[in-house]
């Protein structure tokens, strides 16, 4: 099935327009971007969609992470805090992180909610609220439990859980017709992966929408309590700035889904925004910590669905608000990223590599942000106006990260790992559990040398009721102007303890349907009638 | 002190690790062969020698030696994607290691670099990834990441690590 991309125009190649008008244009085309485009599109309006990364569909898909990395990732996949401890993986195309996402699904829990409703009083975001947009995505987005047998690098994970007699659960994926390749990293060749590149953007241009790719907000236009527009600057194939300012864009309202760095970016780069809040600040990341384990049998961890098995055993194992908890998962591994992970060189970096195929590897992610001691990190901008990310990891994380590294060892030797490798600068292959757990006790949680990684970048623009503190109100407001709405995953206020998208297709679900019954306009029905159930 | 200045003094101070004098007579000899450097957008020539010392060790292990000439290319394509503050540390770090103290670090090697003894770009290699001062660890990563990476995303690494390679 071809999808077809009308109405685009792309600022690298194409001349763009002096001056556009437009009744809402949608900043970023990523999770929440995508499903803010089709509903306020769907509800008559005229909306305009900017992204700045390319627009790249399946026909370019060659399951390459030369070209993957590249095209469609922010800073060819090497984006890193400040001061280089954490590595971030996020999209830069349309469709955003989503387009390279591994397509695991999960409901936000009703713990995160519980605590957004009693430290930083949100309301209207608990679990009756919640649920039903929630089910709108899924059958949107063709959400359901993985029914394939998971691959052998997820079949290991839970193979060493249940030797330990810990839980583990089938993930959700939001796939139609997978054929079980494992490159959605690299963005899926055969459409099935239901990201927004296929869905819901094509859904918003169907309706009218228009999109400009490879154009980035620089700054919005600001009069008082209002914002008037926003200015364009043009990028080139290298993912450069070409024009400054090449395009003025006038609307009535303004919907920032630029992620949880690209978000925060424009507003810091607006002149006349309220820095008294929380803007910028409560980045959080899902701190990863990683293992590779050497198996007997070759695991071909590119190969298959790339996440199908979980593990929530330990993800509140000090109660909500007590020790980081943290969720255990399997990532695919690929050539480039293996080779970059294992840091060495010469014949101790081939050593390493030549088990390739042996490898099993799977990870922890640390649920930062539920403590008065884990306040994430802060966005700011460098010398060209280009965000940075300081995120400080505190003593409780590196608890954390310790402690899961222990666990991933001891599972990985469970499921009948030969040898163990943390990934850590001062670690080497454990041969056996004892000695690893030795070793890994002793391990330095420096940042220099304890490897650290991220795909789940949340918060800077984090939503609140009274006295929160927060950067926007319940509705996706940004307090104080009345035409700007954020709407992704910069609105969390700690991280979710899942991963997100699913979060920010449900939630944006609902405050872009409240946003087009505001504006005035028609949101679809069956949107409309959830709206309505409950409030 | 500015970023640039530490990293030439810091390098300036590990010369004498790798036996100062000795060290300077030959880097005073040394010659640098251009002759197989390109006109690249960011890696300048004398990125481009260093990079052909490091490419081969970074990769001595592999069976099949890689391209120095595609890794160098892929680098450069690669470093005009990243942000501009990106670029900018870059070019302070391969500054660095190019400009008079740099080389002397790498002058026992670098006199005939290609003669070069990958033992000793490897030793130097392996003081950096331990080096007490983290600029210079950040460095290891750096160039770890930068050349491993192009390495390992050309097809031809692929069958040493028994990676078929995608599936159509
Ligand atoms: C490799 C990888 C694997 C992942 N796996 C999963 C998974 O299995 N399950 C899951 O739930 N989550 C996963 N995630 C995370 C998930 O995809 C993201 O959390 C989610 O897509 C974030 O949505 P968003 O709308 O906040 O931002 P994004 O989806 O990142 O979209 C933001 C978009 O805005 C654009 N943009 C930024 N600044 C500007 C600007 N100034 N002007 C114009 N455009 C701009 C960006 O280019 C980008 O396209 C993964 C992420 C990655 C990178
Ligand atoms: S695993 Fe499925 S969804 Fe992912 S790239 Fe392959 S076919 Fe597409």
């Amino acid at each position: 099935m071809t999808i077809s991309y009308p109405n685009t125009t792309n600022f690298s190649e194409q001349t763009p327009p002096q001056s556009i008008t437009v009744d809402l244009v949608v900043v970023g085309s990523g999770a929440g971007g995508g499903v803010a485009a089709e509903i306020l599109s769907r509800s008559g309006l005229k909306v305009l969609i900017v992204e700045e990364g390319p627009l790249r569909t399946s026909a370019d898909f060659k399951m390459r992470e030369k070209e993957a990395y590249a095209d469609l990732y922010q800073e060819v996949a090497s984006r890193q805090t400040l001061d280089k401890s954490i590595q971030i993986l996020q999209g830069r195309c349309v469709g955003g992180s989503t387009t390279v996402n591994w397509t695991s699904s999960f409901r936000t829990p009703s713990q995160t909610l519980d605590y957004w409703q009693s430290e930083f009083n949100l309301k209207g975001f608990n679990r009756e609220a919640l649920d039903p947009w929630f089910a709108w995505a899924e059958q949107r987005l063709n959400i359901a439990p993985w029914e394939v047998p998971p691959n052998a690098n997820n079949q290991k994970l839970a193979d060493g859980l249940d030797a330990l007699g810990w839980s583990h659960q089938i993930i959700r994926r939001n796939v139609n017709g997978c054929a079980n390749l494992g490159y959605c990293g690299t963005g899926c060749p055969i459409n099935a992966k239901q990201s927004m590149l296929v869905s819901c953007i094509p859904e918003a241009l169907k309706n009218g929408a228009q999109l400009f790719s490879r154009a980035r907000v620089e700054s919005l236009i600001v009069n008082g309590a209002k914002i008037d527009g926003l200015w364009l600057s043009s990028m080139d194939k290298n993912g450069q700035v070409k024009q400054k300012r090449v395009t003025k864009v006038v609307a009535k309202h303004i919907v920032l889904s630029a992620g949880a760095i690209g978000s925060p970016a424009i507003l810091l780069r607006s002149s006349q925004i309220d820095r008294r809040s929380s803007l910028g600040k409560r980045t959080f990341l899902h701190p990863v910590s990683a293992c590779i384990g050497r198996m007997p049998d070759k695991v071909n961890a590119y190969q298959g669905a790339p996440q199908s098995v979980y593990s929530d055993e330990f993800l509140w194992r000090d109660g909500v608000a007590g020790e980081l908890g943290y969720k255990l998962e399997a990532p695919p591994l690929h050539p480039t990223i293996s080779a970059i992970m294992l840091r060495q060189h010469g014949d101790k970096h081939f050593e390493l590599m030549k088990d390739f195929a042996h490898f099993h590897a799977s990870l922890a992610l640390i649920r930062d942000g539920f403590n008065s001691e884990s306040v994430g990190g802060e966005v700011s901008l460098d010398s060209y106006g280009y965000p940075q990310l300081d995120y400080q990891i505190s003593d409780m994380t590196w608890r954390a990260l310790k402690d899961s590294l222990l666990k991933l060892t001891e599972i990985q030797f469970a499921a009948g790992a030969k040898g163990v490798l943390p990934i850590h600068m001062d670690a080497s292959f454990y041969g056996s559990w004892r000695q690893a757990e030795k070793a890994i006790k002793a391990l330095p949680t420096v940042t220099s040398r304890f490897q650290v990684m991220s795909a789940h970048v949340m918060g800077g623009c984090h939503f609140g009721g009274e006295n929160s503190n927060s950067v926007c109100d319940s509705s996706g407001r940004v307090n104080g102007l009345e035409n700007l709405s954020v709407m992704d995953g910069s609105l969390f206020p700690t991280s979710l303890g899942v991963n997100p998208q699913l979060s920010i297709y449900g939630i944006v679900a609902k405050l872009a349907t409240q946003l087009g019954k505001e504006l005035g306009a028609n949101p679809p029905e069956d949107l409309v009638r959830i709206a309505d159930m409950i409030s | 002190m500015k970023r640039r200045h530490f990293i030439r003094n810091t390098l300036a101070a590990s010369v004498a690790a790798l036996g100062g004098v000795a060290a300077l007579q030959m880097y005073q000899q040394n010659q640098l062969d251009y002759s197989e450097t390109e006109n690249l957008g960011f890696l300048s020539k004398d990125d481009q020698v260093l990079l052909s010392v490091l490419i081969p060790v970074f990769t001595s292990g592999i069976p099949q030696q890689p391209s120095v000439a595609i890794t160098i290319a892929n680098i450069d394509k690669a470093i005009m994607l990243l942000p501009l503050r990106t670029q900018d540390e870059l070019r302070q770090l391969l500054d660095g290691l190019s400009n008079s103290f740099g080389r002397l670090i790498l002058a026992q090697v670098w006199v005939n670099w290609q003669a070069a003894d990958v033992s000793q770009v490897n030793q130097f290699l392996d003081s950096i990834r331990e080096h007490s001062i983290g600029l210079l660890q950040d460095a290891y990563v750096g160039l770890h990441k930068t050349i491993l990476g192009a390495v390992y995303a050309e097809a031809d690494a692929w069958p040493t690590i028994d990676y078929p390679g995608p599936p159509f």
